[in-house]
């Protein structure tokens, strides 16, 4: 999937192997998963969005939506978050948060820091599809980003 | 000196009231007689000058009388004399001065003066030079108007023997109008042709008789009209003399002066011997002098008698006096002497007098007042004697105390200590009394104790002190003191009782106590920091059981179900039915889960009570599980609940569990019947959940609350066997209890209280 990475219209930082497998089976099922860019941990994420560490030189892009785990190793997915929201270049994309974690703190927490959605991730499989599917279709087709910059145009 | 007076015996102040008495009596009695005899001696006196006086006016007019008599025995040869001397005028032809009056007199005999008066008043012609020329108008006015009416009438005019003006020798006058009224011709006798006869008649002894019988007269005067002086011819009266004379005689009236400086009275009588047939006014002035002294001395007698009559009789009233205050005294000084002789302390003895009513009287109260003084003495001594008892009995407890009891002055002087205190700090008991003794008290506590009696004080006389001295064998004591301050009326401190005890041990028991006291909130809070990290542990737990488990069985189910989607067709009917399985118990696996981390939230969620009603609550929670309820035929029956005090949103979590587990136990009901209420049983309200479904054994009853217990074997009732545990957490958190009422085919019933 990296071979998309650089113009993904979703970013999804997950690091959990199966998970990502199964979003990723879920998203080529409906036809949107041709343009995702997986980060597998939220150092990467952030070095991906600010064109730094390894994308350092690389032109930076703007994803329509990015589904964030909370759990990550490295850099936790609540630091990404507020990192993402205290930085006026990325504050307006789309951030949803798709866990494993119901804990009422994870989710007041992020709602503080500007979570744009916050999703639990379903036990079972049939939940979980439905709810990447309408997910995707959400934020890819129905929702209108904040700038419509010509085909997530470098910023 | 009201100090000097107090002390002076009642006899002396009854005989100073005597005196007093008589001296005013008798001082009223002597000036009233004196003023009365006084009074009747100036009356007598005055009468007495009175019958002087009218016996001089009575003597002056009849020597008056008769001197007119003597004098009128001259008119016969005066009127001879005029026969020629009025032939002498006509012959003249009422010329007279062509008469010759020398001649004339000499054939008169010459002891006859000749005048002729001319109409105007004035001697024009006479033998009597010194005479010649004399103006009557201006000299004697009534003479000049006597002597102008008789010159129109016609006759004989007789005048008395008067003093002549000029010498003031005697003469008697006459006159006669001429016969054509031009003059008036006038005749003078000399004295001596009658001195001797007339000298029987005399003014001068009638004054020295007078003088000789009124001792009271000093000098008597006779003053004629012309102011000369009777007897004494040559005497001319000084000018205020005259002026007051002349003031008598226009006036005709009396007058008297007193002289006190002199001692002379002197009185002015004037007496009027007035005659129409006379032209001389003969009337006299008695000038009498009395002499005041006299009478003066004679007062002065009298009031000297009062006096020497009053001064005897008030020495005769003071002697009196004496007698009658030592007499009256008398039974007093006995009363007085016998009360000494009482207040010496012999009170049997008896008053003596019976002089009198009064004393008889005062005789009883003395004796009713001594007797009630002998009472009070026996009472007295009665309450010494128990005083005294008392007070044995009180030191007889002071003494066996074996708390400390002493007491003290402001300056640690000791006046009492009982032999418990002097034991515990081995003193005397006798040789401290008097002293001053502070035990010795550690350096650091001198500032509480100083503190503590500087607080004592009349609003708060008792105050408790604990605190630590060195004993004198060094050991260091621990003593409990309750201190009482005395006060005198004005507040100060006078005295301090102070009780006290040793309370080493108490202290020691407390210092144990205390140290215990702190290990064990020492302990307490480092188990109750162990909990709080246990409780965080759990926390933690439950955050990676939420996330940790629950991908693993995502990923199974996820795999499975892929595998099932894409290759199902494919794959031999035994293996889809074995994915099928794996499926099942990944969802159960989940419920487990969530269900697990619900009751552990449950037991740590902090308690919010307050008022709710149960009512409301138990149909909200019903509203929220019609996902068990579609196309099935139910009777819920929610009844009326009273408000509680409760944690809505746990109580909800208790009727969600209730009502669910009672729609899972009727399902195999064509009718489900669920009724929710509250009963009042004991004093308490109890809630139920009451269904009709397949209900269960109670041998069961134990194990229906315990977490994964499931007691019915038929598949389609299994659940994770967490809802009832969470129900009864929930109730115990809040104080309650809940038990279960149920058998097998008929229905269950839970009920619960909210504590």
């Amino acid at each position: 999937m990296d071979s998309v990475g650089a113009g993904a219209e979703i970013l999804l930082v997950e690091d959990n192997p199966n998970d990502v497998e199964l979003i990723l089976h879920v998203f080529q099922w409906c036809n949107l998963g041709d343009r995702i860019h997986v980060a597998w941990n939220g150092e990467e994420a952030l070095d991906y969005l600010f064109g730094t560490g390894p994308y350092e030189g690389k032109p930076a892009w703007r994803p329509k939506v990015i589904l964030l785990d909370l759990k990550l190793p490295k850099v936790d997915g609540l630091q990404v978050l507020r990192k993402i929201k205290e930085n006026p270049q990325t504050r307006s994309i789309p951030v949803v948060v798709f866990t494993s974690s119901r804990e009422e703190r994870d989710i007041i927490e992020s709602y503080n820091l500007g979570v744009n959605s916050y999703i639990v991730k379903p036990v079972q499989f049939d939940q979980f599809a439905n709810v990447i599917r309408d997910m995707g279709l959400y934020w890819q087709v129905i929702n209108q980003p904040p700038v419509e910059n010509d085909k997530n145009k470098k910023v | 000196m009201p100090s000097l007076t107090r002390n002076r015996s009642f006899s002396f102040y009854l005989l100073l009231v005597i005196i007093g008495l008589i001296a005013l009596i008798v001082t009223a009695i002597t000036i009233g007689d004196l003023i009365v005899v006084r009074d009747n001696f100036e009356q007598q006196s005055t009468l007495l000058r009175n019958e002087t006086e009218g016996n001089i006016i009575t003597s002056v007019q009849t020597i008056d009388d008769g001197l007119k008599l003597f004098d009128n025995t001259l008119n016969r040869r005066m009127e001879e004399a005029f026969v020629v001397f009025n032939a002498a005028y006509g012959e003249s032809g009422g010329d007279p001065s062509r008469m010759d009056l020398d001649g004339l007199k000499r054939e008169l005999g010459g002891d006859m003066e000749l005048y002729i008066i001319n109409d105007s008043g004035v001697v024009e012609y006479t033998t009597y030079t010194p005479d010649l020329g004399l103006d009557f108008q201006t000299t004697i006015p009534y003479f000049y108007e006597y002597l102008m009416t008789i010159r129109e009438s016609h006759g004989f005019y007789p005048d008395r023997v008067v003093q002549e003006r000029a010498t003031g020798n005697l003469k008697k006058f006459a006159y006669l109008p001429t016969l054509d009224n031009r003059y008036i011709l006038e005749l003078g006798l000399s004295a001596d042709a009658f001195t001797s006869e007339r000298s029987s008649l005399r003014y001068t002894d009638m004054i020295e008789a007078v003088r000789e019988r009124s001792p009271f007269i000093r000098d008597l005067r006779i003053f004629t009209t012309a102011k000369r002086l009777v007897g004494n011819k040559s005497y001319v009266p000084e000018p205020e003399l005259d002026a007051l004379l002349e003031d008598i005689l226009s006036t005709k009236t009396s007058r008297e002066f007193r002289d006190p400086a002199r001692g002379i009275t002197t009185k002015y009588l004037y007496i009027d011997l007035r005659d129409e047939d006379y032209a001389s006014d003969m009337s006299l002035i008695v000038e009498i002098t009395y002499d005041d002294i006299l009478i003066a001395q004679s007062l002065q007698k009298i009031v000297t008698f009062h006096i020497l009559v009053a001064i005897s009789g008030l020495m005769l009233g003071t002697l009196a006096a004496f007698g009658i205050s030592r007499y009256v005294t008398r039974p007093i000084a006995q009363i007085s002497e016998d009360v000494d002789i009482i207040a010496r302390g012999d009170l049997d003895h008896r008053i003596s007098m019976t002089v009198g009513k009064e004393f008889g009287v005062l005789e009883k109260s003395i004796d009713s007042m001594v007797q009630s003084l002998k009472d009070m003495i026996i009472k007295l001594q009665d309450s010494e004697r128990r005083l005294r008892e008392s007070e044995e009995r009180y030191r007889g407890v002071v003494e066996s105390q074996s708390e400390f009891i002493t007491r003290f002055l402001p300056d640690g002087t000791v006046t009492f200590a009982n032999e418990a205190y002097c034991r515990y700090f081995g003193l005397d008991c006798h040789e401290i009394i008097g002293k001053s003794f502070i035990p010795s008290i550690p350096e650091e506590e001198h500032d509480l104790v100083r503190a503590h009696f500087r607080n004592i004080s009349p609003l708060q006389p008792e105050r408790t002190i604990e605190h630590r001295i060195i004993m004198p064998d060094g050991d260091i004591r621990w003593q409990e003191w309750i201190d009482r301050g005395i006060f005198d009326q004005d507040g100060n401190l006078v005295e301090v009782q102070s009780v006290g005890r040793d309370i080493t041990e108490r202290k020691s028991i407390e210092d144990e106590n205390r140290r215990l006291h702190v290990d064990l909130e020492e302990r307490v809070q480092s188990r109750t920091a162990e909990l709080e990290a246990a409780y965080r542990e759990l926390d933690s737990f439950s955050y990676s059981v939420s996330h940790d488990l629950r991908a693993p069985l995502r990923a199974i189910d996820g795999f499975s179900t892929i595998l099932l989607h894409e290759h199902g067709p494919s794959l031999p009917k035994e293996t889809v039915a074995y994915l099928e399985k794996i499926r099942e118990n990944t969802r159960r696996m989940g419920h487990l889960i969530d269900d697990l981390l619900n009751f552990s939230r449950m037991s740590r969620q902090p308690l919010n009570r307050f008022l709710i009603d149960p009512t409301s609550i138990a149909g909200e929670a019903y509203d929220g599980l019609r996902g068990e309820t579609y196309g099935r035929v139910i009777h819920l029956l929610i009844l009326e609940m009273p408000i509680c005090s409760a944690d809505p949103v746990l109580l909800n979590q208790v009727y969600i569990n209730l009502l669910s587990n009672a729609l899972k136990f009727t399902r195999q009901r064509a009718v489900a019947e669920i009724e929710v209420g509250s009963l009042e049983e004991e004093g308490r309200t109890v809630f139920y959940v009451k269904d009709n479904g397949v209900g269960f054994d109670m041998k069961y009853a134990i194990k229906i609350f315990g977490v994964f217990q499931q007691i019915h074997e038929d598949p389609s009732l299994e659940g994770t066997g967490v809802g009832l545990a969470i129900v009864e957490r929930i109730i115990h958190r809040h104080g309650g209890e809940i038990w279960v009422e149920s058998s097998p085919g008929t229905g269950t019933t839970f009920f619960f209280t909210l504590g």
